[in-house]
Order: structure tokens, then sequence, then C-alpha cells
């Protein structure tokens, strides 16, 4: 291909086109100049759209559907207040703890900002917290909790960089608590409003509270007990997510009627399928470019000027930092991550580790200005111009960025509970 | 223009549809083995394989409805930056490119499928694993319909103030 072909597609991708077709375009554009049949491209788009893990997705992507279609953003809103509204800077921690929670299990795809953000927003202005800080927290709290299981951005760097699931999930574990606390102390110091003015603890509100989440709080046990237990398999723990979630919505809370659930379904497939045709035409043009050696050649020219894994690593999150913010995190992952993995397996990198300092990255980017996703879903949610964002969310960005260091410099962060749990023998 | 429309929304009435059963299938099926499995020690073997293709299905289905609901991933910065006609505009453009961008992977996905058509090997119940293929090349023709469709209604509404 020459330079002009290629600087003509990468300018159709950013001008909106979309990926997956510009992926395919530049895939049988290769294949043809390779003398390879273009066919060829859905050897792989077939093996990975029915690879074992990949079913996991569209199960647990549905489950997501569920929760944010009930009223679960209220009711974990009031009991996180129950509970927090008396501690110094509680609101902001509830704000950063219920959008962790929801983003987990319906994925960073700005639904957090848009379910939560309306009920959240009010309450840090009642707790007189700056326009600014509170614009600034929800923003970036849009994509925190994409480190937790079962959020689908782990599912799929597992299946794209061919590692267990099971770990990756045990892995972000840490580093997501890590991003939150750091946050969260920064909001402690900065609540300006003093104890005795808050509401008093009361007992009997708490209690109502856990009542009325006491069917939703056990879904983050449900889905790791059942896969370290060793009950479940990955997509038996989200087909019984999905059982769950649908009995305890439609016939607990009654949020869900079965009106309701095709569209629910269908809603939930289309975002499903925006991923796979990408996963799938990403996979077999990537493969290609592997076994042409791009890697490898890549490789060639890093080492020049880079030696130690470190200095990779500092390399590696400025350019994913980049990413983050031109493109979404499903996107992102299918496209670089299978181009990285070689180059880090050369550094000496564990996988489970990159994969938990991928996804870190992406979620920064996410709200870095000026193009991440979340400011502008931000501006329109509330109706402030995305260059007033731009101010607001620059100190959590700070903040995420030190914590992403401290991710990137100690990977037992990471793989502290991958250890843990299995026994040293095994890989 | 309007009758392709309405084709347009048949289909994906039955687009929908179909998707609704598979996925209640895939719980249902993946539910019971999950019973079968814990408390009667055995499963059903080619339970695995049919729900695989079953992700392939939705998942290719979903594909083609996104295209319909414009919720394809795409780097989106251009559109929020450029004035809104010149936004509309490029977006038009971009339609028609991924149109036939997606004429062309359909055709290779139809030859991809005769190979394995060729190939003849068999999934489960003696139905051949191209069967379950075709909704590859099924995907991408109705992505391609839909890019032209949208991009046709679009300059349609340009023209009638």
């Amino acid at each position: 291909m020459t330079a002009a072909v290629v600087s003509g597609i990468i300018l159709l991708a950013f001008l909106g086109a979309p990926l997956f077709a510009v992926i395919g375009l530049s895939a049988a554009l290769s294949f043809y100049s390779a003398d390879i049949e273009p066919s060829a491209l859905f050897i792989e788009l077939y093996r990975v759209a029915s690879a074992p893990t990949l079913t996991a997705i569209p199960l647990f992507t549905f489950a997501g559907f569920v929760l944010a279609h009930s009223d679960m953003p209220e009711r974990l809103t009031r009991l996180s207040q129950a509970f927090l509204g008396r501690v110094r800077g509680g609101v902001a921690w509830m704000a950063l703890g219920s959008c962790a929670f929801f983003t987990a299990f319906t994925g960073a795809s700005g639904v957090t900002i848009i379910a939560l953000g309306g009920l959240l927003y009010p309450l840090l202005l009642k707790e007189n917290y700056s326009k600014n800080f509170s614009l600034g927290l929800l923003t970036s709290s849009g994509s925190i909790g994409i480190l937790f299981p079962p959020s689908l951005p782990l599912i799929l760097y597992g299946i794209v960089a061919k590692v267990s699931v099971d770990k990756l999930f045990l892995a972000g574990i840490l580093p997501g608590i890590l991003l939150i606390l750091i946050v969260g102390i920064y909001s402690r110091a900065r609540n300006p409003i003093s104890l005795q003015n808050k509401e008093p603890f009361s007992l009997e509100k708490a209690r109502s509270a856990i009542r009325e989440s006491i069917w939703e709080l056990p879904l983050p046990f449900l889905v790791l007990f059942g896969i370290y237990g060793g009950w479940l398999t990955l997509t038996e723990s989200a087909s019984l997510t999905c059982v769950y979630v649908v009995i305890v919505e439609m016939l607990v809370y009654k949020e869900l009627s079965a009106k309701d659930l095709p569209k629910v379904i269908r809603d939930s497939m289309v975002l499903v399928g925006s991923i796979i045709i990408i996963l799938g035409t990403a996979m077999g043009f990537t493969s290609y470019l592997v076994d042409e050696q791009v890697p490898m050649q890549m490789l060639e020219i890093i080492s020049n000027y880079v030696d130690s894994p470190l200095t990779f690593l500092i390399l590696l999150n400025l350019f994913l930092l980049l990413a983050g913010c031109t493109m979404d995190v499903f996107s992102a992952i299918v496209v670089i991550v299978p181009l990285i993995v070689p180059l880090a397996q050369n550094y000496g990198i564990n996988l489970i580790h990159l994969g938990i300092i991928f996804l870190a990255n992406l979620e920064i980017g996410y709200s870095t200005p000026p193009i991440g996703l979340n400011l502008f879903i931000s501006s329109s949610r509330f109706e402030e111009p995305v260059v007033r964002l731009y101010k607001a969310a620059l100190p959590f960005l700070g903040l995420q960025l030190i914590a992403l260091a401290a991710i990137t410099y100690f990977p037992h962060l990471s793989l502290f509970f991958v250890e843990w749990a299995t026994p040293a023998s095994t890989p | 223009m309007r009758w392709l429309k309405k084709i347009d929304d048949n289909i994906e009435r039955v687009e929908s549809g179909f998707i609704v059963l598979l996925l209640a299938g895939m719980i249902v099926l993946s539910f019971t083995q999950i019973v079968l499995r814990n408390f009667f020690h055995s499963g059903l073997n080619w339970g695995d394989i049919l729900l695989r293709h079953g992700a392939l299905w939705v998942g290719l289905l979903g594909a083609s409805l996104a295209t319909k609901k414009s919720k394809h991933l795409s780097i989106e910065f251009a559109a929020h930056l450029l004035p809104s006609v010149w936004a509309a505009r490029l977006s038009t453009l971009i339609k028609i490119i991924s149109s036939a961008v997606c004429v062309a992977l359909t055709y290779y996905a139809l030859e991809f499928v005769s190979y394995e058509k060729e190939g003849g090997a068999i999934l489960a119940f003696g139905i051949p694993v191209w069967a379950f293929q075709v909704v590859i090349p099924y995907s991408f023709a109705m992505i391609s319909f839909r890019f032209i469709l949208s991009a046709s209604a679009f300059s349609k509404l340009k023209e009638s103030p």
C-alpha cells in the first residue's frame, strides 16, 4: 500500500467513518496487495465471533442493560447516601462508588453519566461543592468502574490478548480501588461543608435503604464466587446473572415488564453487534499484520531508543492516553492490543498487568481534553460548554494519572489477587 | 424510496424478533447447563457449540441493527467540532463510502461461506457449518443496504425544505 492510501484510510477514520468499515477496507486492500484472498478475513471473524469466551459478552451486556433500565441508580444513590451522607466527603465517595458499581455492570459507554449524573449532580451542589468540582468528578467517574468485574472491556481484553478473563477480573480489583481512593481522598479534602451542618446518620434510613437494595447488592459476589468457587464458567456466570437480574427486576422490583424485555434485548444486542463486528474485522486484519511481522518491525525501531521495560511502559502510557481520548475503549482494545502484546512480551511485561495498564489508560483517556468522549457526554447531559468541562476535569485527570503511574510501576497491585488465587505451579 | 424504507422496517422487526428469541434461548440453554452439571453431573455436549454460534448470530444481527440506529463505533470528535451542516454532509459522504466497502466485504464473505460449503463440515444435528455462517454475508449486505438508505434519506431531507 502506498503512503497516500494509508493516509486516506486514516483520514477516513478520523472523519468518523465506522471503524469496522475502515478496518475491513484496510484488511481487504492489504490482503489483495499481498496476494491473499480477501475472504481470509472472514476466517478470523468467524473464529473470534464464535470463541468460547465471547458468549459472555452478549449475556453480561444484556444483564447490564436490564439494570440500567431499572431504578437501580436511585437505589444505589439512596443506599450510599444513608451510609456516607454524614461522613466528610461522603457524598463524593458515594458518587464514586455508585458510578463504579454501575459502570462495572453496564460498560463504559456513557450510560453512567447519563443515568447517575442527573441524580448525583444536585446532591454534590447541595454539599456546597463548586460547580466545576462536581462536573469534573462526575465526568471522570463516568468510566471509573471499568477495572471491576464483570466489565465488558476486561472480557474483551481477555479475548483479544488470549489471557484468562478469570484472572483479569481479580487483577482489576486493587487498581480500581486505588483509582477511587485517590480521587476520594482529594474530594474529602475539598469538601466545603462542616460536619455540624450535615444530616445525622439515621439507623432507620440505613435499614430501609439496605432493605431496598438487598437484591442488587449481592450481584458482584454472585459473579465472583460462582467463578472462583469453581462452580461456574465465565459464560455460565453471565447467564446466571441474566436470570437473576431478570427475575429480580421483573418480579421483585416490578420495574421491568415483559413488554419492555424485547426492547431491552434489542438495544443491548445493538451494542454487542457494534463491538463484535469491529472485533471480527480487526482480528482478521491484525493477525495479518502479525504474520507480516509488523510488531517485530515496530520493535526493531523502538528498541533502538528504548531498552528498559519501564521506559517502554511510559511511552505506552502516553500513546494509550492519546488512543483513549480518540477512540472508545472497545475499539481501542481490539485495534491496539494485538499489536502491543508482542512488544510487551519482548520487554517481559506480564500480559495481565498489561491489560490493567491498558484499561486504566483508556479509562483516563475518556475524560482527557480536548476530545475525550466523557467530556462531550457530560457537556450535553449537564448543558455546560465543553470548554468548562476541560477545566473541571483537569484536577481529576492529574489525580488519576498519579494512580496510573502507581498501577504501571507496581505490577503487584494488579497481580496480588491473581497470585493469591492461583497456586504457584500454574502459569 | 418510501417502499424501500418500509421493507427495511419490516426486516428490522424480523431481525429484532430473531435476536430476542436467540438471546432468550442462549440464556435458557446456558442456565440448563449449570443445573445439569452442578446437580446431575451431566451436560449437553452440543450445548457449548450452539451457544457460541448463538453469540455469532446475535452479534451480527445486532451489527445489522446498529447500522439502522447509527450506533456503529467510530471516532466521533469531528462531528462534535464541525458546524452541523458540514457534519451532516460529511456523514452522508461517509455513509456512501462505508456502503461501498460493505458491498465488497459482502462479496468476500460469500466467497468464504462457499469455501466452507465445499469443505462440507457438519456442526451439530446434521446441520453443516456453512449454514451457521450465512449470517456473516447477510449482515454485511444489510449494513451496506442500510448505509445507502440512510445516506439517500438525508439528501431527500435537504431538497424538500
